[in-house]
């Protein structure tokens, strides 16, 4: 099995914008896998937050796994697409990966409805 | 449409903590306390030498919570420490705690501290690899 170099990207969204960001990335990069997980966050930026544990809210958290050469593109794509230049929108991350294996769907399974 | 820019943020590292359930949130305040600036928080389960710790092994919950936090790298081994302290992780059976690097990331940057970055006001770190 020939193993290519990859990179994982994280992206900490609120919840019910992984699912966008899911289908865009089939549509426009050609990947066809991620994971979408629940999470909750606790953020800084309201009064609660000086009274111990602050904002929680529900999160979701996708990872993505892409080929090193495209990792750039791809995480400005996220990026943008989930809106993570505006405020209370997440966090997006990339990191590196040693090795990850190949994960294939079979070719003729039907296409998932939009 | 306006323009979108975005800042690439690098010296980047993530600090991992697998704890049991219920003892997050204080893992958490200690992270926030010692500088962190957000936290995320998944639940999972676990296994491994539980079963051989305590009394019919229920002193350790198999369900676990799993934090995450991204840091500055001048920040993070004091957050980490924190954080370990916090979780009283040099207890048996109550959870691990790792940290990783990260390529980069990128998040939302108030406009007044863009511009104080601009302005030179503040300096980004000197290893910076931007």
């Amino acid at each position: 099995m020939k193993l290519s170099r990859q990179k994982l990207i994280t992206s900490i969204m609120p919840k019910g914008a992984g699912h966008d960001v899911l289908l865009g990335l089939r549509k426009d990069h050609g990947i066809k896998t991620g994971n979408i997980k629940m999470a909750r966050g606790a953020g800084q930026y309201n009064p609660l937050a000086l009274r111990g544990i602050g904002e929680q809210t529900e999160k979701e958290m996708l990872t993505v796994i892409v080929p090193a050469e495209k990792a750039d593109e791809i995480f400005e794509y996220i990026y943008f697409r989930a809106n993570i230049d505006e405020p209370h929108k997440g966090i997006i991350f990339q990191s590196d990966l040693l090795y990850a294996s190949k994960y294939r769907i079979p070719e003729d399974i039907a296409v998932e409805q939009e | 449409m306006s323009k979108r820019e975005i800042t690439v943020l690098t010296d980047v590292s993530m600090i991992t903590c697998i704890v049991q359930r219920g003892i997050a949130d204080k893992i958490v305040a200690a992270a926030h306390d010692a500088g962190a600036t957000g936290a995320t928080i998944y639940f999972a389960r676990g296994e491994g030498v539980r079963e051989r710790l305590g009394i019919l092994a229920l002193a350790v919950e198999a369900e676990k919570e799993v934090i995450i936090v991204a840091v500055a790298d001048d920040q993070a081994d004091h957050i980490f420490e924190r954080m370990y302290i916090a979780g009283e992780l040099d207890t048996p059976g109550m959870g691990f705690i790792y940290m990783t690097k990260l390529d980069k990331a990128a998040t939302h940057i108030p406009q007044e501290i863009l511009a104080k970055l601009e302005a030179g006001e503040i300096k980004p770190a000197p290893n910076d690899r931007l």
